[in-house]
């Protein structure tokens, strides 16, 4: 087992050279640059003087060395820890990103626990449930949940929430805590906001997850297996948790993989139809000003959570499932 | 099991109704079927597939799913200290769950996907012992589990215990399935077809196994089958199930000799004889079985019966008709009047 976690981590540094490569091919593929986006928005605001200075700060940015040069100085810099510098408001890459990431993180794992927490046993209860009121009244909410959009959601609780209040629940923070450091007023006037997204997007995932168990629960509940647990006279709890729940996690497990990269990269459309401060919102910004290392080192860093989370489920279920084999 | 007190029943089924609701309707698997099995003695149900002879052993253990239930009837046991009616106890009771394995165990027709594969099969034992409180510790009840393991002749139990079910031979499943369901020591085992899965030395083995372990533990037995030269070796009596109903119901021994049902007698005829020459074509039962959803008038049979008779086989159900002590069958030609007046 060592062994095998061993390789799938080394397998994870050509595979990332392979996305680093593809990602700035993608990011350069455009005929236009950081620069020449920079200098069309400035002359548009009357800031003529600045296309006089086009090729200084392409050079202070490196952008006019070959493409193969940008690429490994690049990669180099990156594989030693220094990520580089966002073209737009020139401060390190990593002081932004880690600016970002602990909002992002509590947000999504807020939405990922509801989730989960909640969808799985309403799963559960549904196929144990099969046809009852309940599972029909459950099995109504996961069709809204997943039918509307969570971005939709959102909107529609922003409404709501402004009717009631009067507040507009945009962001994470009230504008006088904006860019002030932590503290406890901070952090309740942060959860008077999160709610919102979060709950957003925890229906949706919510009634996901509650779907996926369902299913899963009622294809092993049709099983031989669960008849002779039956016919052993072990109490229904007992069949239902400690055997046909267990069974019924394959597939739980392997969308378990995908969480990490969730956290990371879990609601790009409502953080930005919300104008949430998480990474999601600096990412497209990036792409779209091809603010190319800031872009890049997001895209790295959501690969490595999809490669990662592959890696943990893949265990889990070595775990969980006696006939899984790797070598 | 001769010498026994054939008269005093461990279980005793009376006019059994168990209904699937499907798309099409509802559907009939078993069709008011009523008999009863002796304390320590065997009697195997006998029918092609489909006829229901699974669903009848699972009614037993009330054990139906939905989209099945049983509509009616009594399935009455008298091994415990009073008579229970087993059909009028909810499935999920705690009185149901207590009869499941101390008193009435099954094995189950498929050795390949009657356990859970994330579990030892040591383990799937061990978990029956301890939720009837067999054994005070996990330690003793794994004791007990080798020692099942042993008793079905499994070749070194102490690794098997530890062993998932995918590391195993359906041989060998089938030996496991049959130490769990004696690991309580039943008081009646329901065998579904506990061979049907298996090459037939293993099906001779398993076979011995089985009469032997019914030997020791003083233990009734309903062996449901659709090989008769199984049930004429396992079995005191038979039932000859088609379409839900019984046909044919008696001693092994007159059931086989003087079979009045023709669909029982078509059945033997399908058997190949050593005797027969290579040439000669197999007795096959002419048509195809009924689906229960298409449940032909009158009798059950009467659309592949070569006795037919137009006018009354398709326009009424015949009764039982006893044709000597304890042997009846379903069939107009079985009633003793119907042959007299036809004489
Ligand atoms: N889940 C179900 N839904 C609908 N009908 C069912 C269901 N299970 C069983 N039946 C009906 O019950 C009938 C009897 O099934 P059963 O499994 O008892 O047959 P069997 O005699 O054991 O056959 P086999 O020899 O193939 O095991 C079937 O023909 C089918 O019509
Ligand atoms: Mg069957």
């Amino acid at each position: 087992m060592p062994i095998y976690i061993a390789k799938r981590l080394l397998i994870m540094v050509p595979t990332l050279l392979m996305i680093m490569v593809v990602g700035f091919i993608i990011m350069k593929l455009p005929a236009s640059d950081f620069v020449s986006q920079y200098v069309l928005r400035q002359a548009a605001q009357g800031n003529t003087g600045i296309v006089a200075q086009q090729d200084m700060l392409r050079e202070q940015f490196g952008l006019n060395r070959p493409l193969y040069e940008q690429f490994f100085t690049w990669v180099v810099n990156f594989f030693r820890g220094d990520l580089g510098i966002s073209f737009s408001d020139l401060r390190p890459v990593s002081t932004i990103i880690m600016e970002r990431l602990p909002a992002t993180l509590v947000v999504s794992a807020m939405a990922f626990i509801v989730s989960w927490g909640i969808g799985i046993p309403l799963g559960v209860y549904s196929a144990t449930h099969q046809y009852s009121p309940g599972d029909i009244g459950l099995t109504a909410f996961a069709f809204i949940g997943i039918g509307l959009p969570d971005f939709l959601l959102a909107l529609i609780f922003l409404v709501f929430a402004f009717l009631a209040t009067g507040d507009v629940l945009l962001g994470l923070n009230s504008m006088q805590y904006v860019n002030q450091p932590f503290s406890l007023a901070k952090a309740l006037d942060f959860l008077s906001h999160a709610w919102l997204s979060v709950t957003a997007v925890a229906f949706t995932g919510t009634a996901f997850i509650m779907r996926v168990t369902r299913n899963n629960m009622l294809e092993e509940l049709g099983k031989p297996y669960v008849m002779t647990l039956r016919a052993k006279g072990l109490p229904e709890k007992v069949v239902i948790w400690k055997h046909v729940f267990r069974n019924a996690l394959h597939p739980l497990v392997t969308l378990f993989g995908q969480v990490l990269s969730f956290l990371i990269n879990g609601f790009a459309i409502t953080s930005i139809v919300l104008n949430l401060p998480t990474i999601q919102t600096t990412y497209l910004q990036a792409t779209i000003q091809q603010d190319m290392y800031l872009a890049g080192a997001i895209l790295v860093l959501i690969a490595v959570t999809v490669m990662v989370g592959n890696l943990i489920s893949d265990v889990m279920l070595a775990w969980l499932d006696p006939r899984v084999r790797y070598d | 099991m001769t010498g026994r007190n054939m008269s005093e029943p461990l279980i005793e089924i009376e006019g059994l109704v168990t209904e699937f609701r499907t798309e099409g309707g509802v559907v009939r698997a078993v069709n008011g079927i009523d008999f009863s099995i002796p304390k320590g003695g065997t009697v195997a149900v006998l029918g092609e597939s489909g006829c229901g002879k699974s669903v009848t052993g699972q009614c037993l253990l009330n054990l139906v799913r939905k989209p099945g239930y049983i509509a009616s009837g009594s399935i009455r046991y008298h091994g415990g200290d009073k008579p229970v009616d087993i059909t009028k106890l909810k499935p999920t009771s705690e009185a149901m769950r207590k009869l499941r394995g101390p008193e009435i165990a099954m094995i189950f027709q498929e050795p390949m996907t009657s356990f859970d594969p994330l579990f030892t099969v040591g383990e799937q034992i061990i978990e029956m012992l301890m939720a009837h409180q067999r054994f005070p510790n996990r330690r003793e009840a794994r004791e007990h589990a080798i020692e099942m393991l042993r008793k079905v002749r499994l070749p070194s139990p102490e690794i098997i215990v530890d062993r998932y079910p995918h590391q195993l031979s359906g041989g060998m499943r089938q030996r496991v399935m049959i130490a769990l369901a004696l690991s309580c020591g039943p008081k009646l085992l329901i065998a579904d077809e506990p061979t049907t899965a298996l090459d037939v030395t293993t099906e001779s083995q398993i076979l011995d196994l089985l009469r032997q372990l019914q030997g020791e533990m003083d233990m009734a037995m309903m062996f449901i089958t659709h090989d008769l030269a199984v049930a004429s070796e396992i079995a005191d009596e038979v039932v000859v199930m088609y379409l839900g109903y019984i046909v044919e119901r008696g001693p092994v021994a007159e059931v086989l000799s003087a079979p009045q049902h023709p669909y029982t007698q078509a059945l033997l005829d399908s058997i190949p004889k050593l005797t027969d020459s290579a040439s000669t074509r197999l007795n096959a039962i002419q048509g195809m079985v009924p689906t229960p959803d298409q449940m032909p008038s009158g009798c059950p049979f009467h659309t592949r019966c070569t006795k037919f008779m137009a006018g009354l086989c398709d326009q009424k159900l015949p009764g039982l008709y006893e044709s000597s002590a304890g042997h009846v069958a379903r069939c107009f030609l079985a009633d003793p009047q119907f042959a007299g007046a036809a004489a």
